[in-house]
């Protein structure tokens, strides 16, 4: 795109955010509408879930994360949030229903062998190297986690809110996001740095 | 990399390109047979619905389709049973559209393009459609054929018919002289002439927007609604006619003529379906047929001030425009050569080369 810079792309992101809010608010009386709720953000959403639960069981929990936002679409109140979280809490509570493809997920990951070290990369692939690597264990902790702890760390690493909007997500104090993001980094941090790394 | 980004890298999982589509037809879905919410206590509901007859309780309990207007009374606290409009079946139209195929040698449009014309005597004035076949083939190097062929006139109405039959049913009618150097005597005529094929010189070979694009431009069009507003909406604005008035009213017109006349790829036919759905002054009216009874949904594209309504009728299972109908409002709404109609007769990929074009 040729476009102008962008002087205030602030404005824009709360003109999105108006946007949707209105959409969601028309689609209470126009039901089509809400399709285009789901155009905006069905790549975020089946990011997230997809990277909890594995593309396969993905696909139908972010479908169900959708239909069921569209039948409470007369609830949503814009007052208490902005869209993409509203979507997110709910896609939160299905991926909760799946616990055990969650945790099947992360020992699938975590038993992947770690890719043979041939030494002499440049750094942007020894970074990617060093990553798969550390595949195993960082999956290893992540199951390890407390549910809790774990939505914090996903809803911040995959979803990409802010810790404001986790504590609107899942219904917690401010502050407590934080506090549990910490724990869980640390806890993570050590896993990565156990033994020879 | 901090944790978190390993996180993130390590649960990537980018959607399989079906996923997204099989997810809105889910939704689509929904949205058309809106279950009973799970929870809702039943007891609550059916007193309020003891006026109704059972037929129409077992409808709405079924969540069965309705095509009513929305007019309809609903009992309040009944499941909501949404009347499925035309849009939701023009969304699913985008979904067709993405998966039709793009293969064939030539980009090939033909469509019959009428315009009033008003002819008879002073006590009895009827209007006849002059009617224009106008067949373009484009190959993906950007060479290109037009074919036209005036195929006769016929009436504008059913009304304007009764008063042809009154006039005694000419076949022909002296327009006068053509406004033109050579000052020709224009003739209308019921019966077809003799049409031309002619090769176009430059790649620049399809219009969006007013804006001339070669075939590789079209295929570079963004495949995202919003992406493809933007950059239509950014045509308008530099549009070399000078911007319109507003950009928002031009909108509704270039995605009609995205989707009616240019070789877009399925994917941005898609997002081209999915903006328009996004639009205020898009409406759904309905199933309706085509001039020539094919079966399709009515679509209503309005303009503020003195602009024209578009009105459209798109086949949801091909998701191919079938007519295109331009009506003047306010004062130009008097003059009837202004609101124009394009029907589509054929419009997608094929083998078959350039001719000049028959009588449909």
């Amino acid at each position: 795109m040729t476009a102008p810079p962008d002087v205030d792309a602030a404005d824009r992101v709360r003109d999105d955010d108006r946007d949707d809010a209105a959409l969601v608010a028309a689609s209470v009386r126009d039901a089509d509408r809400f399709t285009a709720v789901y155009d905006r953000h069905f790549a975020g959403v089946h990011r997230y879930v997809a990277g909890r639960l594995g593309p396969q069981a993905a696909d139908d929990v972010v479908a169900e994360t959708f239909l069921s936002a569209f039948r409470r679409r007369a609830s949503f109140d814009p007052a208490k949030g902005q869209v993409r979280p509203w979507l997110f809490g709910i896609a939160t509570n299905l991926v909760a229903q799946h616990r055990r493809a969650e945790t099947r997920r992360y020992r699938a990951l975590a038993r992947v062998a770690p890719a043979p070290d041939d030494g002499g990369h440049e750094d942007r692939v020894a970074a990617t190297v060093t990553a798969e690597r550390m595949q195993p264990r960082l999956a290893s902790a992540l199951a390890a986690l407390s549910r809790k702890d774990r939505d914090v760390v996903l809803l911040v690493a995959l979803a990409q809110l802010t810790h404001e909007e986790v504590a609107a997500v899942l219904g917690i104090p401010y502050g407590t996001v934080g506090s549990r993001l910490s724990r869980a980094r640390r806890k993570l941090r050590a896993a990565l740095s156990q033994e020879g790394h | 990399m901090d944790e978190l980004q390993m996180i993130a890298t390590m649960l990537d999982e980018p959607p399989a390109p079906e996923s997204e589509a099989a997810g809105r037809r889910a939704l689509t879905e929904g949205i058309r047979n809106p279950r009973r919410p799970r929870r809702a206590p039943a007891r609550l509901r059916w007193p309020v619905l003891g006026g109704l007859g059972l037929g129409a309780v077992a409808a709405s309990v079924a969540g069965a389709v309705l095509l009513s207007s929305g007019t309809a009374p609903r009992a309040p606290g009944a499941p909501q049973a949404e009347p499925m409009s035309a849009r939701t079946v023009l969304l699913s139209a985008a979904g067709k559209a993405e998966s039709a195929p793009a293969s064939g040698k030539y980009w090939h449009v033909k469509t019959v393009f009428a315009i009033p014309t008003k002819v008879g005597p002073k006590k009895n004035p009827y209007w006849m459609d002059s009617q224009r076949v106008d067949e373009t083939w484009a190959t993906r190097d950007g060479r290109s054929w037009t074919g036209f062929r005036e195929v006769g006139a016929r009436p504008h109405t059913p009304a304007d018919a009764s008063a042809w039959k009154r006039d005694g049913s000419p076949t022909k009618w002296n327009l006068g002289r053509a406004d033109t150097t050579r000052g020709e005597t224009l003739v209308l005529s019921v019966a077809p002439k003799q049409g031309g094929l002619i090769a176009a010189k430059g790649g620049d070979t399809f219009s969006v927007c007013e804006r001339a694009l070669t075939f590789k431009q079209v295929q570079a069009l963004p495949a995202e609604p919003g992406a493809l507003k933007d950059r239509l909406a950014q045509y308008l604005r530099t549009s070399p006619d000078g911007a319109p008035q507003n950009v928002s009213d031009g909108l509704g017109q270039c995605l009609v003529g995205l989707l009616a006349d240019v070789p877009a790829p399925p994917k941005v036919r898609g997002a081209a379906y999915r903006a328009l759905a996004a639009l205020p002054a898009v409406k759904a009216a309905g199933r309706t047929t085509d001039d020539r009874g094919r079966k399709g949904v009515a679509l209503v594209v309005t303009g503020t001030g003195r602009a024209p309504v578009v009105r459209l009728v798109v086949d949801p299972a091909t998701s191919l425009v079938l007519s295109r109908s331009v009506e003047q409002t306010g004062k130009l709404a008097a003059i009837k050569q202004k609101s124009v109609k394009t029907t589509f007769l054929e419009a997608g990929w094929t083998d078959a080369g350039p001719h000049v074009p028959s009588v449909p």
